[in-house]
């Protein structure tokens, strides 16, 4: 019954819940209970190495399995991982705030981004969390005290989805500030251009760090299932179109296909972490994400 | 908008139905401006998808959009009941509807083959319409014309119904087909009249006929009268009732060639027969009836080439004077009515010449009797000479010519009854002489080209000097055909010692004068001597020298012979024929005016044995004048019904009870005995343009089927809509993409 927890991860039950510090509690912590019993264990934290029991120990440390089997306490030790600095970039344009489901792609991108800081900061982890449309919004400091999440929730919390987006001049300005290496998180639906997005991650990956990027989209936008005759008013101006969304089905699916398709491609070769992630999916699915990037840094470390 | 009415069986519903191709167009655009709004995020890939799809899109909703107004127009022709052969379309389609038949019963109808003929085809014809018709009661309203009374229906604008059918069944049963010559122009213009002031919904002309060459192709009034009736909006239907051209022979000719029949003097009749069929026509043997008694001869004809006509002469000899009749027949063939040919003949014990002298003492006088009637048994004639004095004093009428020998001048009412005798018809030979007052001959009877004298006169006459040669130089006019016979050396023979020469200033060349008056004989030295002119009805001869031999040796001598030839030729070519005019065609109609101080009321007229034989009274009563006009005491019967062929004898009662006979020949006019038939294409060529027409054919009678023509188009329509049905849906279905199944999905 490893998924039970996850019918508390879904979206349309995370919706009822309107403040984002709950929700992203109840999204870290189911998703650690389900680790719990997953039968991964690789955290954000690394496993290293076992070594004997010494008195002093924290005895939560012990590897009951190892002494089941020689009778002799052995604790596991973690890789120190204090020095992870990880900055969270949350996209407010006004694409976002699109959403034909329980969630809006902005309310989704709001709600990762505060699980994962949470998660960051119940690690000790300094987390940064930025918005932005057209410029970086709101900016804070990399923290990794718990009460920076009020500070987070908060900037999170401001204001609605407006204007468009400037990736490459803002991923320029992330980069440039972030001086130690560290991770940074994208969240964002990346209706941008896609060659100042690609020259902004180079960028990012230039300077040694890590990028993770959650590409938040919805259903209606990856499916289409639109019927009858439709007016398309688009936002951030792009246009309007009169249709029968159905005899553009497939043609749609196919620009949108060739789209992810680029994406994956390029930051596979730029070795940026890419997640597609549904507005329907369980929330968690993102931070499950997260932790695997993680592993997987580490692992290539 | 008739020219639906062509194709469609209810004409009223095409219209409307094609209006309502606009349905599926309105249903499309309302359904483009009938949207939701949606807000979308990802309008990049949408419009990229738009514009990669935007041209197939748009032809996929054109092709789904023309298949729908092609069911809607399927649907309507449906409705309508189209049916695209014309000639399949029945007449009584639609609203009301008004048939005006028009019925050919001239005399090419006569027509027949095997146990029927054209006219009782066309008969049965007309009772079939109406039998149709009476079939939907009320809806359908007739008219019928035959077309040899364009003036009076036989049914005028009824609605059709079984006590109709009757009623009009009893009456063309009773019909007979005339054997006149008939103009469907005529028909059909007074059709198109009549047919004005109609507002029926439909107006059909039936023209129910043979469909001859002669009356049809070959009459340009037809083109335009269908033409009228076309831009009238009236539809032309014309149905044919002949299935094919038969053969025919027809006598075409009876004429006596003598125009002065007299008792025991035989009349040349020129007998001819016309092959109007396909093939020679061989041994043709014709009967001579005289008073209705058959003649034991026969006239021959061994070979009629095809369209020719074969000549021959009879001569006949009539022993009593007064009125006589000849018919020729011949074995009968499709058409019976030409098959027998009639003229009458008023024959006299004498026929009186006129012979005036203006030399008392002369001898003119005698010599021109003597040429006419040496024998007056032989010749026919009785010259009487008088003086010019007897042109005033007594009438001239029963003379059939007068001759004027060296008259000097007339007294005015003398030439005023000369005129008069011309104008109606009388001939007239002038002879000169040294008597002749060439001043007056110039100006009172010349009278500048008006009068009975040809030509301007020098004062005096000429002494002619003989040269090398003939003397006078003849033309071929008929009356010197003898002198063309070099053998009889008539010409040479003929001296001439005086003329009177024509005025200095006289235009000789007739081409450049122009003036009606031919020089038909001149002399050696060119100057003109002799004339014929027309002078009203009558024939005018002129000799510019005189009847003396003195002046030529013409009368005597050796050329003598050749003078009493002339003169009896003159007689013939000149002379006020007698011979009652045998050009009467059928139907032409008997108009008699009597003068009320000689005659009585009463007219008898015994009909020919064709037309029934009985004996008709009719009352002639005074002419109708307008107001203000002096009444004519003349009396006027008319009888019309000629239809038949034969001799029609008209009785004419004087105020002493005495009778007067007239006999008239009717004679069947030759055009109605060529049978060739008119091709449909040929006609339909002339009248290029005219929609409203159609041509049935021969026993084609789908025409007048009312209830299952267009069977075959109604199914064709109907498996048509059928498959566009299932068309437009798999077209609708695969353009409007629906999501696959769950099942194929997965």
């Amino acid at each position: 019954m490893t998924q039970d927890y996850r019918k508390f991860l879904r979206p349309e039950e995370l919706a009822r819940v309107s403040r984002l510090e709950i929700r992203a509690r109840s999204v870290v912590e189911g998703f650690l209970s389900g680790l719990h019993r997953s039968p991964h264990f690789g955290q954000s934290v690394e496993f290293v190495q076992h070594r004997e029991y010494a008195p002093g120990d924290d005895p939560r440390t012990i590897d009951w399995k190892v002494w089941s089997k020689t009778d002799k306490y052995y604790i596991k030790q973690f890789e120190d991982d204090t020095n992870l600095r990880t900055t969270i970039l949350v996209d407010v344009s006004e694409s976002m705030q699109f959403g034909t489901g329980a969630m809006s792609k902005h309310e989704y991108a709001c709600t990762v981004a505060a699980a994962l800081s949470y998660l960051l900061l119940r690690q000790h982890d300094a987390v940064k969390v930025a918005t932005f449309d057209e410029d970086l919004r709101d900016q804070l400091p990399w923290r990794s005290s718990k009460n920076h999440l009020h500070a987070i929730l908060a900037a999170l919390s401001e204001g609605e989805p407006r204007g468009k987006t400037d990736m490459t001049s803002i991923l320029r300005r992330v980069a440039e500030r972030q001086g130690r290496r560290g991770m940074i998180v994208i969240v964002s639906d990346l209706f941008v251009d896609q060659d100042s997005l690609f020259k902004g991650l180079r960028m990012l990956r230039q300077r040694g760090h890590d990028v993770l990027i959650l590409h938040i989209m919805d259903d209606s936008e990856l499916d289409f299932e639109f019927t009858g005759t439709t007016k398309f008013e688009g936002m951030e101006e792009t246009g309007e179109l009169v249709c029968d969304p159905r005899a553009l089905r497939e043609g749609y699916m196919s620009a949108v296909q060739e789209f992810l398709e680029n994406l994956r491609r390029e930051c596979a070769r730029q070795v940026v972490d890419y997640q597609t992630v549904r507005t329907s999916e369980h929330l968690d699915a993102a931070l499950a994400h997260y932790v695997a990037n993680r592993i997987g840094v580490r692992r290539s470390a | 908008m008739n020219w639906l009415s062509q194709y469609f069986l209810n004409p009223s519903f095409v219209l409307p139905g094609a209006a309502l191709v606009a349905i599926p167009i309105v249903i499309h655009f309302l359904n483009r401006l009938r949207y939701k709004r949606v807000r979308f995020a990802a309008m990049q890939f949408l419009l990229k998808s738009d514009k990669r799809n935007r041209r197939r899109v748009m032809i996929e909703q054109l092709l789904l959009l023309a298949v729908r107004c092609l069911m809607v127009l399927l649907l309507a022709a449906l409705i309508s009941r189209l049916v695209l052969d014309s000639t399949q379309l029945s007449i009584f389609r639609g609203a009301r509807s008004h048939h005006f038949v028009i019925l050919d019963d001239s005399g090419s109808m006569n027509d027949r083959w095997g146990e029927t003929n054209a006219f009782a085809e066309g008969v049965s014809v007309v009772k079939r319409l109406l039998s149709e018709g009476a079939s939907q009661p009320g809806t359908q309203q007739v008219s019928i014309m035959l077309m040899s009374r364009p003036d009076k229906l036989l049914v005028t604008e009824e609605t059709v119904d079984e006590s109709l059918l009757a009623e009009v069944t009893t009456k063309l049963n009773s019909l007979k087909c005339t054997s006149r010559a008939l103009e469907p122009r005529v028909a059909l213009e007074s059709a198109q009249r009549l047919l004005a002031g109609d507002r029926s919904v439909v107006r059909q002309v039936h023209m129910v006929s043979d469909f001859r060459e002669r009356d049809w192709t070959a009459q340009p009034g037809v083109v335009d009268a269908i033409k009228a009736l076309d831009s009238a909006g009236i539809n032309v239907n014309i149905a044919r009732v002949v299935p094919s051209q038969h053969g025919n022979l027809a006598v075409t000719r009876l004429l006596p060639v003598t125009s002065d029949p007299a008792v025991g003097v035989p009349v040349r009749f020129r007998i001819g027969v016309q092959n109007f069929g396909e093939s020679v026509a061989r041994d043709v043997a014709l009967s001579i009836l005289v008073d209705g008694q058959r003649l034991p001869v026969t006239v021959q004809f061994a070979k009629v080439e095809p369209g020719e006509e074969a000549i021959q002469t009879q001569d006949l000899t009539f022993d009593t004077p007064g009125q006589h009749s000849v018919e020729i027949t011949m074995g009968p063939d499709s058409v019976e009515s030409d098959n027998a040919r009639f003229a009458t003949l008023d024959i006299v014990d004498a026929n009186p010449v006129l012979i005036i002298d203006g030399d008392p003492e002369g001898s003119a006088g005698r010599y021109v009797s003597a040429a006419i009637a040496a024998d007056p048994k032989l010749t026919g004639y009785a010259p009487s000479t008088e003086t010019p004095r007897f042109l005033r004093t007594q009438p001239l009428d029963s003379y059939r010519c007068i001759y004027m020998l060296n008259v000097p001048s007339l007294t005015e009412d003398g030439l005023d009854a000369l005129q008069k005798y011309v104008a109606a018809g009388g001939g007239l030979v002038w002879f000169a002489g040294d008597l002749v007052d060439a001043g007056y001959y110039s100006n009172e009877l010349y009278a500048n080209g008006r009068g009975v004298f040809p030509v301007r006169l020098n004062p005096a006459s000429l002494p002619f000097e003989s040269v090398e040669g003939p003397d006078v130089v003849f033309s071929s006019h008929p009356i010197f055909e003898v002198f063309a016979i070099e053998e009889l050396q008539f010409a040479a023979a003929l001296q001439v010692f005086n003329w009177l020469p024509v005025a200095d200033d006289w235009e000789t060349d007739d081409t450049r004068r122009a003036d009606g008056v031919t020089t038909t004989a001149t002399l050696a030295n060119g100057q003109p001597f002799a004339f014929a002119h027309r002078f009203g009805k009558g024939q005018v001869f002129t000799f510019l020298t005189a009847v003396d031999r003195d002046w030529t040796n013409w009368p005597v001598g050796d050329a003598n012979p050749s003078f009493v030839i002339v003169n009896l030729d003159l007689q013939r070519v000149v002379a006020q024929s007698n011979v009652a005019d045998s050009s009467r065609a059928v139907g032409d109609s008997i108009e008699l005016r009597l003068g009320a101080a000689r005659y009585r009321d009463t007219v008898e007229i015994d009909l020919p044995e064709r037309a029934g034989g009985q004996t008709l009274r009719m009352t002639a009563a005074p002419e109708a004048v307008a107001e203000g006009q002096v009444a004519s005491t003349d009396l006027l019967a008319a009888y019309r019904e000629t239809d038949a062929a034969g001799v029609y004898r008209v009785r004419l009662t004087d105020q002493n009870q005495l009778q007067e006979e007239r006999w008239l020949a009717f004679n069947v006019s030759p055009t109605e005995s060529d049978l060739k038939l008119a091709d449909d294409g040929e006609f339909l060529d002339k009248l290029d343009g005219v929609e409203n027409l159609t041509i049935q054919a021969p026993g084609n009678t789908n025409w007048l089927q009312g209830r299952d023509v267009g069977h075959e188009m109604r199914w064709l329509l109907l498996i048509g809509l059928l498959v566009l049905f299932v068309a437009e849906q798999i077209m609708a279905y695969r353009f409007s993409y629906h999501p696959k199944s769950a099942g194929a999905a997965a």
